[in-house]
């Protein structure tokens, strides 16, 4: 049997809850944890049983109430009481926790109140006298289980389509055209086009061919402009293949010609795929740096379109770094202006990432919403690669949720298409998933297969 | 409210947690045991004994009492009747939250309340009140409550009196309080004098004056209810012939119409945060730092040597909020414990700062950061217009706090916990 996941990963601060709760037996106490999925919670509550006898009361919206019903009742014989308090905080719940407070401290045991972030939030803001009269307080964050955000990446083409057949009769014409054509940089152009085609389809290995070969031309015909694009596709190309160091190198070959060119489109461009970079680096301060360098020269051309990519960007970093209120209000500023363009590829992003930022505020609910808005645009679109992030991402939600089968065949579809589109790096990481909710099913042997399968993967990786 | 144990000082981080608690000071001995005097300017019990005890006969007076979220004020309005001479005086003390729906309050219930427990007061002191009055009183009472139960022994619910009765009536059913508030809209100023007959009787017996002190009225956190509740009916409130303190919302009194409420009644009283570091945040405020260092001395074995040298004063100034800092001395000792140490030291206060600081951040939005900036530069918590507020909420939040030197000056400024965070606030704005 694999061993448990998660628990060992607080233990410090689970040593700590536990020395507290003992410490608070037989009279009231206020202790706060923060954790936003179910899965989680029940892990913790299940280190605790093996400490402590206990009462759980699920509270839900508009039983404010009965929270106050059960702690005037003063009799128990349990160790503590343990309060799952629902996605969101409502007035009710919000009056009992402000003006009651008092009743928890007179209940002969000490109250565990369990509730996610966005509930957490409300309790800081609305119920300010009874996070005051708290005692200690717990942020337990999740095993890291990635999820999948959907930044956007600035090409040098942007090409208009309809739906998945549109792209690849596109395709097609432009395979017909590149056999007759004379012009170099006709050719270039087109290769480059293609090289987009590849990316919507995830086909990441074919666009560093088609890249490699409108190189080679741009650089015998000295086109500049052209040489500048096609280091930007490469340096996508490569990032998504998870190789960021070589992306950032292509990314900067890029900036240093839009630099010197005078092309201001292309150097915003540059700065927010250098700040996509950074960001899979983890280097938060750097890609911040990079995207403000972008939305600013884009605020000062006017250019709308770029001015939103630069605000999903800078939400998606403010999501890392665990500021969820931000991440929404630039999403939601993200989302407004793709509504206003039409630029249904761009919103379908905006909801799948409004829907990581509320994942992560543990409003499960409204995650899914989000994630099942953006999915269904990117079926209509065809945009396979953003359709294999929506569904890893709802199955990220439903394994929170405890729903694991529903969980297995989320992931399975993003799998399907992983296979498709040679994502290798990101295919190691959906069979993580897999084989961490396997262990949760209680399926050593089905968590083990898949565990082998990203071990594997890492190593032809090297990772 | 709850009965304390006798407090030990603490000898060891397992104690130091159980005697790092927020809530008020209750009884003589919590008083006498752990309660540390307010820095000078701040004395205002002292200053409402005082007047109290030197009112003319016949005046009944009427205070607001208020102070921000965890500056203390319960217990020093828990101390009141304890300094009052109680051979001239007789206190009525209770918390509004025990009579009333904190949640759905209206001054019909709350006056008629009020006359319950005055003349529950009276019951509790022997006092036998003639009978025309009585039954008067108490038809009076029942009819405006509709009350009709009673069982074969002339009692009321499960052998409870008609006052206890009724109050449980107001507190639990909102039929009883909508019957309420329907026959006293015509018959309040019927309940005001009833309510001054009571007091009149009372006091003749005991010859004692009578003294209101009602507590957790600051509680109405939602704006709209407050406002309701005091601005709309603050000439009844003033009206009965007793002294009464009544705690106050502190965020009512950032509205420009309090202004015309305070004059109804004798004080407002503030009860501001000690502050820890001078205005210009250059250097501690000696006495202000020395009023919590008394804090932890009556609760802890200073000999044990429980918190490191200098982490003391280093957590006392990155807080600055009473409640706050009795928090981070609690929780930091536990972890300090399930770390094997036997002593708090700067990580543990550090790792606790940190926590709370993100918590606090986290729930803060462009507008609040900019306006938390603006106070912090001008030293001022004020809302433009009586529409906005911003300034109120970072207050409630306590994200804000009102600040109180020994000198008596008072000014505005973000929680001390958020300093840190200034310049990353002024370029996230950029």
């Amino acid at each position: 049997m694999e061993k448990n996941i998660g628990i060992e990963e607080i233990s410090k601060d689970m040593n700590t809850l536990s020395i507290e709760v003992g410490v608070s037996k037989g009279r009231g106490n206020i202790i706060i944890i923060r954790v936003n999925s179910p899965y989680f919670r029940n892990e913790i509550l299940n280190f605790l049983s093996k400490r402590f006898t206990y009462e759980t009361i699920g509270v839900n919206e508009g039983e404010g109430n009965e929270i106050i019903k059960k702690l005037r009742q003063k009799e128990t014989k349990k160790d503590a009481l343990i309060w799952i308090m629902p996605e969101n905080m409502s007035t009710d719940i919000e009056n009992a926790l402000n003006n009651y407070r008092e009743l928890f401290y007179e209940y002969p045991a000490p109250s565990i109140i369990f509730c996610n972030e966005l509930f957490l939030q409300g309790i800081i803001m609305k119920a300010p006298d009874f996070w005051r009269y708290r005692g200690n307080f717990y942020i337990f964050k999740e095993p890291k289980r990635d999820a999948m955000p959907l930044a956007f990446e600035s090409l040098p083409i942007s090409i208009s389509f309809k739906d998945k057949k549109d792209l690849m009769r596109r395709k097609r014409i432009n395979e017909h055209l590149l056999r007759i054509a004379k012009d170099e940089k006709q050719k270039v152009g087109l290769l480059l086009e293609n090289s987009e085609i590849y990316l919507i389809f995830g086909n990441f290995k074919k666009m560093i061919e088609v890249c490699e070969k409108a190189l080679e031309s741009v650089k015998e015909i000295g086109d500049k402009s052209g040489e500048s694009e096609c280091y930007t596709s490469l340096g996508i190309a490569y990032r998504n293949l998870g190789h960021f160091s070589k992306a950032i190198e292509y990314y900067e070959k890029s900036l240093k010609i839009d630099t010197e060119m005078g092309d201001k489109s292309g150097e915003s461009a540059s700065y927010m795929n250098l700040g996509n970079a950074y960001a899979d680096l983890e280097d938060s301060s750097k890609a911040i740096e990079y995207y403000e360098k972008s939305l600013k020269i884009a605020k000062e051309i006017g250019d709308k379109s770029g001015k939103s990519k630069c605000y999903g960007n800078l939400g998606l970093v403010y999501n890392y770094l665990d500021d969820f209120k931000k991440a929404i209000e630039l999403h939601r500023k993200a989302l407004k202006i793709a509504l206003y363009n039409g630029d249904k590829a761009w919103e379908s992003k905006c909801y799948g990432n409004l829907g990581l930022a509320y994942y992560n505020l543990g409003d499960f609910s409204k995650a899914i919403e989000f994630y099942e808005k953006a999915l269904k645009i990117f079926k209509d679109i065809g945009d396979i690669a953003s359709e294999s992030k929506g569904y890893w991402n709802l199955g990220n939600a439903y394994a929170d949720l405890e729903d694991f089968n529903k969980a297995i065949k989320y992931y399975k579809k993003s799998v399907t298409i992983y296979k498709k589109t040679g994502e290798r790096h990101n295919l190691k990481i959906v069979y993580e998933n897999i084989s961490l909710t396997y262990l949760k099913m209680n399926n050593p042997e089905k968590a083990g297969e898949y565990k082998r399968k990203a071990e594997e993967l890492a190593g032809k990786l090297g990772i | 409210m709850s009965k304390s144990k006798k407090m030990k000082k603490a000898k060891n981080l397992l104690e130091v947690y159980n005697n790092f608690k927020v809530t008020p000071l209750v009884t003589r001995e919590d008083f006498s045991q752990i309660y540390v005097g307010r820095p000078v300017k701040s004395k205002i019990i002292d200053d409402l004994k005082d007047r109290i005890e030197n009112l003319e006969i016949g005046k009944y007076e009427k205070y607001l009492f208020m102070g921000h979220r965890g500056c203390g004020k319960s217990t020093e309005l828990n101390r009141l009747p304890l300094i009052l001479d109680d051979s001239r005086f007789s206190i009525v003390q209770y918390s509004a939250s025990s009579v009333l729906d904190i949640n759905d309050i209206d001054v019909n219930d709350f006056l008629l309340s009020l006359a319950l427990k005055i003349y529950e007061h009276g019951k509790n002191n022997g006092i036998r009140f003639p009978k025309g009055f009585n039954d008067e009183f108490m038809d009076f009472a029942k009819n405006v409550a509709h009350i009709k139960e009673k069982d074969k022994r002339g009692r009321y619910g499960v052998g409870f009196s008609l006052p206890d009765f009724l109050i449980a009536k107001i507190h639990t059913e909102s039929e009883t309080r909508d019957y309420i508030r329907k026959e006293l809209g015509t018959k309040i100023s019927d309940l005001i004098g009833r309510i001054n007959k009571l007091v009149i009787i009372i006091e003749n017996k005991l010859k004692k004056k009578l003294v209101i002190i009602i507590d957790e009225l600051d509680k109405l956190t939602r704006y709209e209810q407050a406002e309701n509740f005091f601005y709309k009916n603050y000439q009844l409130l003033a009206q009965p012939n007793c002294i009464i303190v009544y705690t106050f919302p502190i965020s009512l009194a950032f509205d420009p119409y309090f202004e015309n409420v305070r004059h109804s009644f004798r004080e407002d009283y503030v009860l501001p945060q000690p502050a820890v570091m001078d205005k210009n945040l250059t250097s501690p405020d000696e006495t202000g730092v020395g009023f919590f260092k008394d804090i932890v001395n009556k609760r802890i074995d200073t000999k044990r040597r429980l918190i490191d040298e200098g982490v003391l004063e280093y957590a006392i100034t990155s807080t600055g909020k009473l409640s706050e800092f009795i928090r981070l001395i609690s929780d930091s000792a536990i972890e300090a414990y399930g770390d094997g140490s036997d002593k708090i030291t700067k990580k543990e206060i550090d790792r606790k700062l940190d926590d709370l600081r993100a918590t606090y951040d986290r729930t803060l939005t462009k507008e609040h950061i900019k306006k938390l900036i603006d106070i912090h530069e001008k030293k001022e918590a004020i809302d433009e217009t009586p529409k906005n507020s911003i300034a109120r909420n970072l207050l409630l939040s306590l994200t804000a706090v009102e600040y109180e030197n020994k000198k008596g000056e008072r000014w505005q400024d973000i929680n001390l916990i958020l300093l840190p965070l200034i310049d990353k606030w002024k370029k996230t704005l950029e």
